[in-house]
This record gives C-alpha cells, structure tokens and sequence, in this order.
C-alpha cells in the first residue's frame, strides 16, 4: 500500500502535486485552501485512502504566503502517515473550514486563526485559544513586533 | 478595619506592653508559620517538582503544610510553581485578592521569578509573576529541587517569624 | 434549694462548651486582620469572574425521599417496643399490631405504585 500511495494520490487529484520523501509519507500539495474540505473528504471516504485522523492542522509562513500544514493518519493498518498542504494568502483569504469533517479541527482553525491570522469561513467559534482575548496582532507571522511584552536586547 | 489594628498602639505605650507585644507575637507568628496551607498553583513543570515535595520523600506536610487546599479561602500560601502566561494573569490576581490575610507568596522556578528562558523572545509569557502580585520568596532553578523548595518554605517562616502587629514601631534595622 | 444532682453535670458541659467557643472566637477576633474589598467578597470561581445567579433550583425527589423514609422510620419506632413488650399482649395486641402495619402497607403500595420508591 505504501508503494502505490503516491500514484494513487496523483490519480484521484489530478490539478494537485505530491511529492514524495523517503521513510516519511508523501506529501500532497493542493492548488489553494478553497480545494481543502473536498479533497479531505475524498482522503477520509475513499477505500483506497481511509486517511480518517486529522493529526495535526497548522501554518507557516513563507514570507510572500502562508501554507497550511495538515497530518492526516489511518486509524486502522497500516498506519500510514500522510501530509497535506495547501497555499493561503497572508491576509484576507477565507478558508472553508473543516470542522464539520473533523472534530479536532476546530480547535486547531482555532490556533491558526490566533497565532497566523487566518479566518475560517463556517467555524462555529472562532475566536482566540492560547492567547488573551484582547490580544492585538498574530505572533507566528514573520512582521509581528511586540515592544509591549517582550524585553529584546539588541533589535 | 480589624481592632487588632488599634490595641497594639494603645498597648505599648504602657509600661510592659512592649513585652507582652513580642510574647504574643511570638506566638501568634509560631503558629501562623507552622501552618501555612498552600493554594494549589502549579501551572507547569515546576508543579511536579511541588508535588514531589508532597510526596513521602521530601514531605513538606512535616513543617505544616498539611494539605494543599484548591480554595484560596482556605490557603495561606500561594506557591506560584510555573510559567505565567498572559492568558492566566487575570485569574492570579483575582485569586491572590480572593485570598484571605496573613497570605504569603513563593515564586517557584525561573520562569515565576522573572520569565525564566522565556524572557527574551516570548510573546505570551508574563516576565516573572512580581509583575501581578506581591511575592514575599523568590526561589530560582528550573526546576528547583524539592530540597530548595522545602528551603524556600522554611525561609518563609523566619520572614513570618518576624512578623509585627499593626501599627507597632518598627524596630531600627529590621525589614519594614 | 434542690441539688441539681445529675442535670449539674450536663450544665456545666455547656457552660465549659460555650466558654472554650467563645473563648477561641473572642481571640480570633482581637488577631485577624480584615480587609474587605470587591474581589475578595466575590464567589469564588477558580479565578474566573462568577457567571449567573447562585441560587439553584432543588429536585423535588428528595422531598418525597425524605417523607417516605420519616413514616416508616417512625413505624420502626413504634415496632421496637411493641415487640419488646409483646408476650404481654396476647392475641388482641398482636392484632392490633398487624391493623396498624397494614395501614402503612396500604399507603407503602401506593407509594410504589406510584414510583416514588425509584430513584429519579
């Protein structure tokens, strides 16, 4: 199942990229973030794939946009590993939410709307989690400077 | 305001009242220190350090800290034991004001000293918890060894044992 | 005057009561600090501001529950002795005994009956 994983992938998402690294899962990247809810839908439901646990949701920053990170796994054997990524712009792009689809992800939209910014359009509760509710600004994004809190020496 | 805020003036200035003052002050800071209930507030890894102390080993129920109660109203002492996020400022304060007097506070770990490794760089840490509440011991180390915080408790006494009544004159040297 | 005799000995526990009570609020009183203030009045929430009213409404079970026991306690009460004393009574306290059980059984079967002998 393991070798014939990426071809499948490329398959069933023909607009999309997957890239493969040896030892780890191969790696799905989608076109944007408005293609993630039917392609998860499609990772979970198909026979071939049944990547039913979302491991993991969260974001980086590249600089020019962000890319959202997911880590689907199987619950059932094999167990094997599979991440997704999709591009978003920095600000101002809407992302359907996959709540609906997972229940972790609902705290996981929750943490990258507070940390990065990032709106989830349909989340039932979207609003801050780590920080205080009266927080200005998202810390994981590259430009964030906060002279308020942090003591810096230097910069 | 209490009353025990007026007869401690009244009374020394009669001839042995400052006498009978240290007596009674002797003992009422013997048995406040023997007795320090700590409110349970261990945030993070400090916390575990906090209950190894509890625990039969280390043992801090042997100075008097016989149970650790979760109610500020029945606590003494409050042990902060972690880092202090800004998300959890708020409920410190209110907790510490819910406290009743005499309370005592013990800041445990680098990081409720001063922000700990989190100083520089973090964007949600509260650099050391002086920043929202009187602290009475700073005990630094990450995390300090149940050892160290058996001493920062037994500190915490000698600093209760010199404890004055109200409205005494302080005495020229000492701790205001 | 009489001497109390035994009632001396349960008077003077309440006084020693009384006095050692008074005696330790009287000297908590004359030590302790207080120092009110609007937080320190609040409920206590685990630090978060109290949410809503605190009166609650009661279930009304446990006010059946309580009835129900309080009669057949009482019925308890009144066997105790009757069985104590029973060789006594003969045949007619023995049946005047079984009438009065059997009142209560009545209202026992009713009480099932009705399902107050189930927790709800």
């Amino acid at each position: 199942m393991n070798a014939s994983l990426p071809e499948a992938l490329r398959a069933a998402f023909p607009g999309a990229a997957v890239e493969e690294r040896g030892g780890f899962g191969p790696v799905l990247v989608l076109g944007g973030g408005a293609a993630l809810p039917e392609a998860c839908r499609a990772l979970r439901s198909q026979p071939e794939f049944v990547f039913d646990v979302l491991e993991d949701y969260t974001a980086l920053d590249e600089g020019d946009r962000l890319q959202l990170v997911l880590h689907f796994i199987r619950s059932e054997e094999p167990a094997v590993q599979l991440t997704v990524k999709a591009p978003v712009a920095r600000t101002g792009e809407e992302v359907p939410t996959l709540s609906g689809l997972f229940g972790s992800a609902e705290w996981y939209e929750r943490e990258i709307f507070d940390l990065f910014g990032v709106r989830f359009a349909g989340h039932p509760d979207l609003r801050r989690i780590l920080l205080p509710e009266d927080w200005q600004g998202h810390p994981l994004l590259k430009d964030y400077r906060d002279d308020k809190t942090l003591h810096r020496t230097g910069d | 305001m209490a009353i025990v805020e007026k007869w401690p003036a009244f009374t020394e200035r009669f001839p042995g009242g400052g006498l009978l003052l240290t007596s009674i002050e002797f003992f009422l800071n013997w048995g406040r220190k023997n007795s320090l209930w700590p409110l349970t507030f261990g945030l993070s890894c400090c916390a575990i350090e906090m209950f190894c102390t509890g625990a039969p080993r280390y043992d801090w129920a042997r100075l008097g800290n016989e149970v650790l109660r979760a109610s500020p109203r029945q606590a003494d002492m409050m042990v902060v034991a972690g880092t202090v996020c800004w998300k959890m400022a708020g409920r410190i304060q209110r907790l510490y004001e819910q406290m009743a007097e005499p309370r005592y506070v013990i800041a445990m770990g680098a990081c409720a000293v001063s922000g700990g490794p989190f100083h520089f760089d973090s964007y949600g840490t509260v650099r050391g918890v002086d920043q929202l509440i009187p602290v009475d011991i700073y005990l630094p180390g990450c995390p300090p060894k149940p050892e160290a915080l058996l001493h920062a408790v037994l500190e915490l006494e000698k600093k209760i044992a010199a404890d004055r009544l109200p409205g005494r004159r302080p005495v020229k040297g000492a701790r205001p | 005057m009489q001497t109390l005799g035994s009632y001396g000995s349960i008077v003077a526990a309440l006084v020693v009561g009384v006095t050692c009570l008074g005696a330790g609020m009287f000297v908590s009183w004359i030590f302790r600090p207080d120092r009110p203030s609007t937080v320190k009045l609040e409920p206590y929430e685990c630090g978060e501001p109290p949410v809503g009213p605190a009166l609650v409404r009661f279930r009304t079970y446990f006010y059946l529950f309580a009835i129900v026991f309080v009669i057949f306690d009482v019925e308890a009460v009144f066997l105790l002795p009757w069985a104590v004393a029973f060789r006594g009574f003969g045949l007619f306290g023995f049946a005047e005994m079984l009438v009065f059980v059997g009142i209560l059984l009545l209202g026992l079967a009713y009480a099932w009956r009705k399902g107050v002998l189930k927790w709800q």
